[in-house]
């Protein structure tokens, strides 16, 4: 089964998917907006983490098998890992400091997401003749679609940050 | 490892797999310990000499601990705690 949905916070998702895997749907694949689920009446606890950071990521997924997690799907920029048992079963980080460094990093690759934004955005202001090119009606609607789109995200990044800076306080 | 950990403690400490990882590659990158044994994707970690001195040194500041709320509670009794403000 397949679902659409966005979610902005990861860890309304993670709860999330595992509200799936209580009523019997397992996540098998992710990728932005679809997410996809498998029957099994097997409770597991889903965990995401982001390992944009991980330098080494085959030797950490290795390690994480080897404690009896299994990686469910992966891209570049994030990981869910499942295991067999309940929530409290199965946390990825169990002290603070982890906690705390896993969340500093977070933080920083949505600074980083945040500056790419603004300056893909500003960029466009670089394009020669652009106020001029502004008159015509489809330039001008492709602009303002951009423009919009890029406030948006920018706007969803600011909230993540709120979050994650708000969890990162109450540790 | 971390099953032993939650045994050893009766279930107080809970060792994360993100946690541990991170742990043993501290641990590796002071020279602590270091993999002795490698089956397969299996990895066997061991102490150090330095590893062990530094057991053998937390163990001693440890005891050192103790040592001083025991000094400090010295003759604390049911009745001495009844003497105190609520």
């Amino acid at each position: 089964m397949k679902k659409f949905k966005l979610y902005l916070n990861d860890e309304t998702e993670e709860r999330w998917v595992n509200e799936m895997s209580r009523k019997g749907w397992q996540l098998t694949k992710f990728s932005p907006f679809v997410y996809t689920f498998e029957r099994e009446d097997t409770v597991y606890t889903y965990r995401n983490e982001m390992i944009t950071q991980r330098p080494n990521r085959s030797e950490y997924f290795a390690f994480l098998e080897e404690t009896g997690v299994e990686i469910v799907h992966a891209n570049p920029f994030w990981a869910y890992y499942r295991k067999a048992g309940t929530e409290e079963s199965f946390e990825l980080f169990t002290d603070t400091s982890s906690t705390k460094r896993y969340l500093e990093k977070k933080l920083q690759t949505y600074w980083i997401t945040l500056l790419f934004l603004l300056i893909s955005m500003l960029s466009l202001f670089l394009i020669p003749n652009i106020v001029q090119e502004m008159t015509h009606p489809v330039t001008a609607s492709v602009m303002i679609g951009f423009a919009v789109l890029e406030v948006l995200l920018i706007v969803a990044i600011f909230s993540i940050i709120y979050r994650t800076k708000k969890h990162l306080r109450s540790l | 490892m971390m099953q032993q950990i939650e045994q050893l403690t009766d279930g107080r400490v809970r060792m994360g797999p993100g946690t541990m990882y991170g742990v043993l590659k501290n641990l590796l990158e002071k020279g602590w310990i270091k993999i002795v044994e490698e089956a397969g994707r299996q990895k066997i970690y061991g102490l150090t000499t330095s590893g062990y001195e530094v057991c053998l040194a937390e163990r001693a500041r440890l005891s050192q601990v103790l040592q001083h709320a025991n000094d400090l509670l010295k003759g604390a009794t049911d009745e001495k705690i009844q003497t105190l403000p609520k």
